[in-house]
């Protein structure tokens, strides 16, 4: 009998990892792929019967700017992609990746307690959600409740999951994952960004913010494979490029004796700011 | 031949996945964020839940950080019986957590290290999987404790 392997997996979005630049993490990935089917060619039914899903989960805004509040980092508006800047983005690859970038900047609004700012961000982000046709998911009734509740902070963080949760449920339902992973990649980036940003203007002991910064190298691995489900996409190969770049620094950032490389580091820190300028400007 | 079969069976699957995650959304925002206990964890926005039958399994890759309290859990719908999980170390492959040892649907856990972790759930093969399907859904939380 001739015997074949079959994968089958489904890459479920929303988050998505196992790097194919990391070595350890590819043979790991290998190693539960060469698990999966070993069938032949008349049992194709029942290899439908067994599937493994694989799930890839990033870290959200939420997770992010929780990090960045217990390291002592401070807000600054002036950071923020300005709201008014919600007019111009018409397509479909700017509303997602600056929806994303909204939804960080207003979990960071909200972690550190600027109830007005968080307000408006949130009215921004619910003309981008109308604008990319997710209905329904920040209504009024959920802007009412949202405005009832503003001071009270994780009520309100709590209200910004489920929102997001919501709209990536949509969108898979809408067989518009593309949509919910560029979600994913706008409001990682923010994140990353606003810490780099604080990290440079930080008048204190900067050490937790660099940390995150750091530890973001295993998102980005994440952040990374996800982006390459949908390579065919030529705005999503763009984004691919950049990312891939930004890796690429990322493995010189620690050095072997465990500090600091001062020239990737700021190299880093350029490449970041030029992306999300490149983001946020709408090219 | 058997390319082209191969090729139709990924489409199908791919096209299912869409209304897998359809049925699962309700499930997910009441027993999922139920589960999770949103008065003490906050929910990390993240929808990862499908609808699956007897004999298939997840695996989840997601990191977790430094510092921070954690809770995992998974739910599942009543038609899909003895659903287990558990947490393994990526780098080590050290199984963390065992919902069947732990006689638990639920890991609270705070992270030393920032790591990379994978949940593997399963999902038992019944006797008739065709017509015994379910909403599974994986949820995670952040301890409510920042000033």
């Amino acid at each position: 009998m001739k015997y074949l392997k079959i994968l089958v997996i489904y890459v479920l979005m929303i988050g998505i990892s196992s790097c194919s630049n990391s070595g350890n993490e590819q043979n790991s990935d290998n190693k539960s792929i060469d698990t999966l089917l070993d069938v032949s060619s008349d049992k194709l039914n029942e290899a439908y019967d067994k599937a493994v899903i694989i799930f890839y989960s990033l870290p959200s805004p939420v997770e992010t700017v929780r990090l960045m509040k217990r390291s002592g980092a401070t807000f600054d508006e002036s950071l923020l992609n300005p709201v008014a800047n919600v007019d111009k983005y018409t397509t479909s690859k700017a509303l997602a990746i600056n929806l994303g970038v909204f939804g960080a900047d207003l979990s960071y609004a909200n972690v550190f307690e600027q109830p007005q700012i968080t307000i408006n961000y949130m009215s921004a982000s619910k003309k981008m959600a109308d604008k990319l046709g997710i209905t329904n998911v920040i209504s009024d009734s959920v802007m009412s409740k949202f405005s009832e509740n503003l001071n009270d902070r994780d009520f309100i963080m709590n209200m910004i999951s489920e929102i997001f949760m919501n709209s990536s449920a949509f969108l898979k339902e809408n067989q518009r994952a593309e949509i919910s992973s560029l979600i994913v990649l706008g409001g990682w980036f923010e994140g990353l960004y606003l810490s780099m940003q604080l990290s440079e203007t930080s008048k204190g002991d900067n050490t937790e913010l660099v940390n995150i910064i750091i530890d973001q190298k295993l998102s980005l691995e994440d952040m990374i494979s996800l982006m390459e489900i949908y390579k065919d996409n030529s705005d999503i190969k763009l984004l691919l490029g950049d990312l891939n770049e930004i890796y690429r620094i990322y493995l010189l950032l620690l050095q072997e004796n465990g500090e600091i490389n001062k020239s990737a580091y700021k190299e880093l820190y350029q490449k970041v700011t030029s992306m999300r300028a490149k983001m946020i400007d709408n090219i | 031949m058997l390319r082209n079969k191969l090729l139709a069976l990924l489409t199908v699957l791919l096209l299912a996945s869409g209304v897998s995650w359809a049925q699962c959304k309700e499930f997910a925002l009441d027993e999922g964020l139920k589960q999770l206990d949103t008065e003490k964890y906050i929910h990390d926005g993240r929808f990862n839940a499908i609808r699956l039958r007897g004999g298939d399994d997840i695996r989840l890759y997601k990191s977790f950080f430094q510092g921070e309290s954690y809770r995992i859990t998974v739910v599942a719908e009543s038609t899909l019986n003895d659903v287990t999980f558990e947490v393994v170390d990526f780098k080590e492959n050290n199984v963390l957590f065992s919902s069947q040892k732990s006689k638990s649907m639920i890991w609270d856990f705070n992270s030393d290290v920032s790591q990379r972790l994978v949940i593997v759930v399963h999902v038992p093969k019944d006797q008739n999987p065709e017509t015994l399907r379910g909403c599974i859904a994986i949820m995670f939380g952040v301890k409510k404790d920042i000033k």
